[in-house]
């Protein structure tokens, strides 16, 4: 073959092969790799309340702890996260699930303890059902406070006499804080009646005293851990979660007839839809309390003037914590608007998965219709890694609802 | 019988398959103004006329497509999640007659049996789209009775009879409780009518024109859904009788062929498609939320919004005088129908090149052997457009190849 020809042969075949390789639009994935920005997660705690304990159905218990959203974060950014793993049953008072339709759930009182009941040190996740924003202040002897689950948690005066005091021992580099719901949810769950030993609340925490108690623990945190990043979450609006919202104010047993119960003031009045009838009235409701020669007790039923109290509280709270997050320079993690964005857009969807606000068939709630399922977890886990990736200019994934356990059937 | 002879895959852009025949496939599917064996049928019924005594031909094609998907980026994730690698061999068969003397000079009977519509995508159970899909198989058997007829040397019409017969199957993951449920729906149809139509032109020695079309098919399917429920949810998810109905696109050829010089042919193809029949799926289950409360099963609508588009085929055939040995060269450019919106693994489409090779020989005197390579190049296609009421909130990015063998043996009586 003569030279030019080999030449302009092999031209073509290198041009051919050019254009073979460039067929198929080759494009980058639209997240970039993974990194942690300027997140500093050597030393994670999360204080908090049942929330951030992995608190579900009632009761905490390792298998569902796996899944509280500190433990998800910590999986995310590849850090430790160790948590007061209940074995066994768990302890607290499990609601099981019986039947869906007609709803039936039973409940029973479980008591076990940690499997790492001698952990050296503190726990990182210091998450204690039923806490308040000034519990999480409190040095009080820990083992003969009327809540079991600050000894559980906090197991060793030697630690810290407080949660906070225990997380900060841990000289945490990274803080998630995100209570004082409790404040006002006890209050609410319990038709707004105070009940010795149950519910201590007169009424929700006063404005002042609420915002004294959150400055409190703010300061501290800024004087025991001043180089620490912390991300605060808020308070959602309670009276939307599923153990206000699921039973209507229209009779189960007679669905034309309003409920009866007895009102905030005193009278026996007809429900109307500006009544929250609470989820704990559903075993009295099906053998008949509710109407007029039966009415509900106030304990079951949050009227449209507590409902009002409530959302004062909720209001005042809000204005508190974002004032105090903001004046210590932290970073606001607003559930508020999450939740509240959830039930205006009629839900959460992901992964072909939706989520809604609904009890159970919702996904987003746990058997007790307060505390977040583990599908829940996850939205709120992802809720925090945002707002790091936004402040912290980092790249991190957010863990998959569609991948955690939904309500087990029954 | 069909069933486990055939099984298709989308392998042009949408649900259609264009690979019907190992010559056409070797020439980038440029094969409507010539349709000069007996894939005509689908192709261009009018170019049986120009065929000369009977002919058989049977064949298939092995597609092995392979997908990636990256995401979900509504999940901040680039995450690598691998489609399973399934093959997938359609069939294709015909027999045509062309009467070139006599009182019957010019008009040609032919049947035909291909897949012109087809789908099938399968992920592992435990992926992250799970929700939305773990299998879709759609199938489409077309049986087409075909005449055509050459009014003189130069132009012919022809015309098909298209009896359709299609089954759909489709898996996912029912996440709401755990454990998980597998929901598996499965319908096939009635039979159903359509039709298809061609004329070839040629008006010079050296030059030939085809056009044909095949209308759309609404093909309504019945069938059944099956939660696979733990006992204790049988309930709320009965399962039970579901309808659903599936409208693959009218579809038309323009093409254009020219021998420059002896033993060289060359064509041009235009390949439009209506897919724009393709707005949503919806299943619809007989017994739902509506007419049984407290039962959890509701219809589900999935808005498509496919667009119309267009192929563009290249061909080229080469006569070697060895044998009657012919190669064979082709490029496609498949533009998608899928708006971004609609983008989803069930059908994780994109803008595809086409490269196909192939070869013919006969390898007796009445027998001819033809084979053909055909590599699809996708393009990679990112997608944010998926989080919207209705939509399958799962964004990210499909990357996909596949690679598609065909072979058909011919004899000539």
């Amino acid at each position: 073959m003569e030279d030019a020809t080999m030449k302009r042969t092999s031209l073509i075949a290198i041009i051919a092969a050019l254009v073979l390789l460039n067929f198929g639009c080759k494009e980058d994935p639209p997240v970039g790799a993974k990194n942690y920005g300027t997140i500093n997660a050597t030393r994670y705690v999360a204080i908090g309340d049942a929330l951030t304990a992995g608190f579900q159905s009632g009761y905490l218990v390792k298998a569902l702890q796996l899944y509280s959203f500190p433990n998800l974060i910590a999986q995310q950014l590849c850090t430790e996260c160790v948590q007061p793993l209940i074995t066994g049953d768990g302890s607290g008072v499990r609601i099981t699930l019986l039947s869906l339709n007609p709803l039936a759930t039973r409940k029973d009182t479980v008591r076990n303890y940690p499997e790492n009941l001698n952990y050296a040190k503190p726990y990182n996740n210091l998450g204690v059902p039923v806490c308040t924003i000034g519990g999480v202040l409190d040095t009080s002897d820990f083992a003969s406070r009327s809540n079991p689950f600050f000894q559980l948690v906090l197991r060793n005066p030697a630690f810290g006499k407080s949660v906070l005091d225990q997380a900060l021992a841990l000289n945490p580099t990274l803080i998630t804080f995100w209570t004082g719901i409790n404040d006002a949810l006890i209050w609410a769950m319990y038709g707004g009646v105070q009940i010795a030993g149950i519910n201590p609340f007169k009424e929700p925490t006063g404005e002042l005293m609420f915002r004294a108690y959150f400055k409190a623990a703010m300061d501290k945190i800024k004087a025991g851990a001043p180089n620490a990043q912390v991300l605060v979450g808020n308070i959602p609006t309670i009276q939307d979660l599923p153990y206000f919202t699921t039973l209507s104010y229209k009779h189960i047993l007679h669905p034309s007839d309003n409920i009866y119960f007895v009102h905030s003031n005193g009278s026996v009045v007809q429900a109307s839809a500006n009544d929250k009838i609470l989820l704990s009235a559903m075993d009295l409701l099906k053998v008949d309390f509710g109407t007029a020669q039966k009415p509900l007790p106030s304990i079951f039923v949050l009227d449209s003037d507590e409902l009002v109290i409530l959302g004062n509280a909720i209001t005042a709270y809000n204005n508190a914590i974002s004032a105090e997050v903001s004046s210590h320079g932290y970073v606001l993690v607003d559930f508020k608007a999450l939740f509240d964005g959830i039930k205006n857009s009629n839900g959460y969807s992901v992964c072909g998965e939706k989520f809604t606000m609904s009890y159970i068939s919702g996904g987003l709630f746990s058997l007790d219709g307060m505390n977040p399922s583990c599908k829940g977890h996850a939205i709120i886990a992802g809720e925090f890694i945002r707002m790091m990736n936004n402040t912290f200019h980092a790249n991190v994934p957010y863990p998959n609802p569609a991948f955690m356990p939904g309500v087990a059937a029954p | 019988m069909l069933l486990f002879l055939i099984n298709c895959v989308a392998f042009a852009g949408g649900f259609q398959l264009n690979e019907h025949g190992a010559r056409a496939t070797a020439q980038g599917g440029a094969f409507a103004a010539r349709a000069n064996d007996p894939s005509a049928i689908f192709f261009n019924p009018a170019g049986m006329s120009f065929m000369r005594g009977t002919h058989l031909m049977i064949g298939t094609t092995l597609i092995a497509p392979s997908y990636t998907f990256y995401g979900p980026s509504n999940l901040n994730s680039s995450q690598e999640w691998d489609m399973k690698s399934n093959l997938f061999t359609p069939i294709n068969a015909y027999i045509t007659n062309t009467w070139t003397d006599g009182a019957l000079k010019g008009l040609a009977v032919g049947l035909g049996f291909t897949t012109p519509y087809g789908l099938g995508t399968e992920w592992d159970d435990d992926w992250v789209g799970r929700a939305v899909t773990r299998e879709i198989t759609l199938e489409t058997y077309y049986l087409m009775p075909t005449v055509s007829y050459a009014i003189n040397d130069f132009v012919s019409v022809g015309l098909g009879a298209n009896i359709v017969w299609s089954n759909v199957d489709l898996r996912k993951a029912v996440t709401s409780f755990d454990p998980v449920m597998n929901l598996e729906l499965s319908g096939s149809s009635k039979a159903t009518f359509s039709w298809n139509a061609g004329v070839m032109i040629k008006p010079l020695d050296d030059v030939s024109i085809g056009f044909s079309y095949r209308a759309q098919t609404k093909i309504d399917y019945t069938g059944t859904a099956d939660f696979h429920p733990p006992e204790s949810l049988k309930n709320l998810f009965p399962g039970g009788d579901v309808k659903t109905s599936i409208t693959p696109p009218a579809t038309w050829f323009a093409g254009i062929a020219w021998k420059p010089i002896e033993n060289l042919e060359v064509e041009f193809d235009y390949q439009g498609i209506q897919w724009s029949s393709y707005d949503k799926l919806t299943i619809d289950f007989v017994t739902d939320a509506t007419t049984n409360p407290g039962v959890k099963q509701t219809d589900q609508t999935q808005e498509k919004g496919y667009k119309n588009t267009y192929m563009l085929r290249f061909g080229a055939e080469y006569r070697l005088p060895i044998m009657g040995l012919k190669l064979r060269a082709g490029y496609v450019f498949d533009k998608n129908p899928v708006p971004d919106k609609a983008l989803e693994p069930m059908l994780p489409d994109a803008d595809r090149h086409g490269v196909s090779i192939g070869a013919g020989i006969n390898i007796l005197p009445n027998i001819t052997l033809d084979v053909s390579y055909f590599h699809l190049f996708f393009n990679d296609r990112n997608t944010s457009s998926t989080s919207y009421e209705g939509g399958v909130y799962l964004d990210g990015m499909y990357r996909g190849t596949a690679n598609l063998y065909s072979l058909n043996i011919s004899y000539q009586l």
